[in-house]
């Protein structure tokens, strides 16, 4: 180590002005106050709300763009402010996002859960303490929440792999690239795939997992097109994992004609962009679409309705919306990214 | 390291005479041996192009942590790296109005062993734990990637960019000729330079290293400048083969690498290793992951069955040096 003035004085200013950056910068960030709930309806408009999202992650952009239709509804009113707090896909790290969002002080909660039980004991606090909670997406088990703005991944994944059965002839060689092993929804829409496969005696279906990711999508549709060159029809569970599969497919001399004339025959699910522009192009035939952008807004507007002393069914299920070569024109935005996602 | 003494003595021999690669090299013909033993089209040319291609990535990033590993160091933060110079490449290339393609490269390199140089600078100005530093360095990149991707994937990859990635010069495929060169590359300058040299010295015993007149500042910041550098290569890679930038896309890969590197016989303790081992143990990784696909073995059980692998690979080693 130089042991002149100037180092060994920095060997203490260093680490010291490190932490008065940081301090400062953490501290221009959390500005918003301490609210205590009232049991009483009050006016909406008299005070101020906070709201409090804790997202299991933003590992895929549906996640990104569910973050995103929350925060546009909620800046829609001037007086309710939003948390956000991200568990990168750890049941550990929910649970204490959920304890710090308690802690901070919130009016209302928005779940996306990493699983069926991680939000589970803040849920049964937030019931006590008089907190409505939205539960957005993913089930949880304990049924504590005031409101499940739902998707039935196991019929959204039913309907897809259906569809590509329907489109080979109902017999053959397929093969499901699913979701990320053990992730809330995969898990659920995995179930809709064992509640298909057992109807269809003279399907036989490769599986193997593509993470939910592109990069994923195109090494696993690379090895399962090696291993099973006779692949009638590929379903895929998520449009990123499409786009990385449609480019294997290319690499390995497929050509867009023969992909447009079905050979093989892909459908997936979700609304991502860059699957759409595919569907577009003919090379998908069949895609079944959650909007991200919808469970954003009905989730905010379920906590304002709440919030302005009015009622919320238990249950609010999530349109579908099934797209096609048809239809396409209404959800594919040509001008935007790949990672947009359609309405 | 050498092999355990339970093998004949014949064929202990031979293999010993291989250096500290042999149970890499062991491994390595075991799994191709199973493979094509249990998979019909494992050994086809076009799967072995594919096990190849989908290595180059891994195989990049594990050049840089075989220097780092040498040096008894090592640097947690290069999956996270090779997100944020995903998503930077990207960025320069989609929005940089017309930046040469060569400019985005070096911007992107450079930020990558701009990185390196950081985590050596903390890592020998505070006499600080590689482990920690580059720990601390690996939750900055990834918060970084996030931050100015905004959490998404960057797309509008196209042209030579792309080429990078999907391309072929001869029958060879465009990222493992990359991977390949790399390699040979990073075997020369352990082998011939004398910075090489004074890796294995620095690893095998810093005090030593230093008594006999090597600067061991010098040499822990080109390793660490080295590591960032081939985590900036494997994110260029990485966005022209699956042509866009992602903030995810070194998840993890930090551990890969390191297994990929201690597979192939570097001694985690340092100063003990080779640049061909690291090859070795890149192509076993991904043999595994790819022969599982192949196998059509439950996703469930696939982290089992590559942990298991992993583990003989490495019994295959005697634990003393």
């Amino acid at each position: 180590m130089c042991r002149c003035f100037c180092c060994r004085s920095m060997n203490y200013l260093f680490p010291l002005v490190v932490s008065v950056v940081v301090a400062f910068l953490l501290g221009s960030c959390s500005s918003s106050e301490r609210h205590t709930f009232s049991e009483l309806p009050e006016n909406f408009a008299e005070r101020h709300w906070v709201i409090g999202f804790s997202n299991a992650s933003e590992s895929n952009t549906w996640r990104t763009a569910l973050r995103e239709s929350i925060e546009k509804t909620v800046a829609k009113y001037d007086n309710v402010d939003l948390l956000i707090t991200d568990a990168n896909d750890s049941p550990a790290k929910q649970v204490a996002d959920l304890e710090d969002l308690l802690a901070k002080g919130v009016d209302g909660l928005i779940i996306g859960a990493v699983n069926t039980h991680a939000a589970n004991s803040a849920i049964s606090e937030c019931e006590q303490m008089g907190i409505p909670t939205v539960v957005v997406d993913r089930a949880v088990s304990s049924d504590k929440f005031t409101t499940f703005v739902a998707t039935d991944h196991r019929w959204l994944a039913a309907t897809g792999l259906e569809q590509l059965i329907n489109g080979i002839g109902g017999s053959g060689k397929i093969a499901i690239i699913e979701g990320l092993p053990g992730a809330g929804a995969a898990v659920e829409r995995n179930q809709g795939y064992d509640d298909v496969l057992p109807r269809y005696p003279s399907i036989n279906a490769v599986r193997q997992a593509g993470d939910w990711s592109r990069a994923s999508g195109q090494r696993v549709t690379e090895n399962v097109l090696t291993a099973n060159p006779d692949l009638l029809g590929i379903h895929f569970d998520g449009g990123e994992m499409a786009v990385g599969g449609v480019q294997a497919l290319r690499a390995s001399g497929f050509t867009d004609e023969e992909l447009r004339s079905g050979k093989p025959f892909l459908t997936w699910t979700d609304g991502y962009n860059g699957g759409l522009k595919l569907i577009k192009a003919g090379i998908g035939k069949f895609s079944v679409q959650h909007p991200p952008r919808i469970h954003g807004e009905l989730s905010v507007e379920s906590l304002i309705k709440i919030f302005k002393g009015g009622r919320v069914p238990k249950q609010q299920p999530i349109r579908l919306d099934f797209i096609t070569l048809e239809n396409v024109d209404e959800y594919v935005d040509m001008d935007q990214p790949d990672a947009y996602w359609a309405h | 390291m050498v092999l355990q003494s339970r093998v004949p003595g014949v064929i202990r021999r031979a293999l010993q005479s291989l250096g500290p690669s042999a149970g890499a090299i062991v491994a390595f013909l075991l799994i191709v041996l199973l493979g094509s033993f249990l998979a019909p089209t494992f050994l086809t040319g076009r799967n072995i192009a594919n096990v190849l291609r989908q290595s180059s990535i891994l195989g990049v990033v594990a050049v840089g942590m075989t220097f780092v590993i040498l040096t008894a160091g090592i640097d947690l933060s290069v999956g996270m790296v090779l997100s944020l110079t995903s998503v930077v490449a990207a960025l320069l290339f989609a929005e940089g109005q017309g930046l040469p393609l060569p400019f985005v490269f070096l911007g992107t390199l450079a930020l990558g062993a701009a990185i390196g140089v950081f985590n050596a600078l903390i890592i020998v100005w505070r006499d600080a734990a590689p482990f920690i530093v580059t720990l601390a360095m690996m939750a900055i990149a990834g918060g970084a990637a996030l931050t100015v991707s905004n959490g998404r994937p960057i797309g509008g990859i196209s042209g030579s960019y792309a080429w990078i990635g999907a391309g072929f010069v001869g029958p060879i495929p465009v990222p493992v000729l990359a991977m390949l060169g790399v390699f040979l590359l990073g075997a020369l300058v352990l082998r011939y330079t004398p910075y090489g040299r004074e890796v294995y010295a620095v690893g095998g015993n810093e005090e030593a290293a230093r008594l006999s007149g090597i600067s061991i500042r010098r040499v822990k910041l080109i390793t660490y400048a080295i590591s960032g550098f081939s985590a900036a290569l494997g994110g260029i890679i990485f966005s022209a083969r699956v042509t866009v930038g992602d903030p995810w896309a070194g998840r993890g890969l930090e551990l890969d690498a390191i297994a990929a590197v201690v597979i192939g016989g570097t001694s985690l303790f340092g100063g003990v290793g080779t640049m061909l081992g690291s090859l070795l143990g890149t192509l076993i990784i991904t043999m595994i992951n790819n022969l599982l696909n192949l196998l059509n073995v439950s996703p469930y059980m696939q982290g089992l069955a590559k942990g298991i692998v992993i583990l003989v690979a490495i019994t295959l080693y005697r634990k003393d040096r």
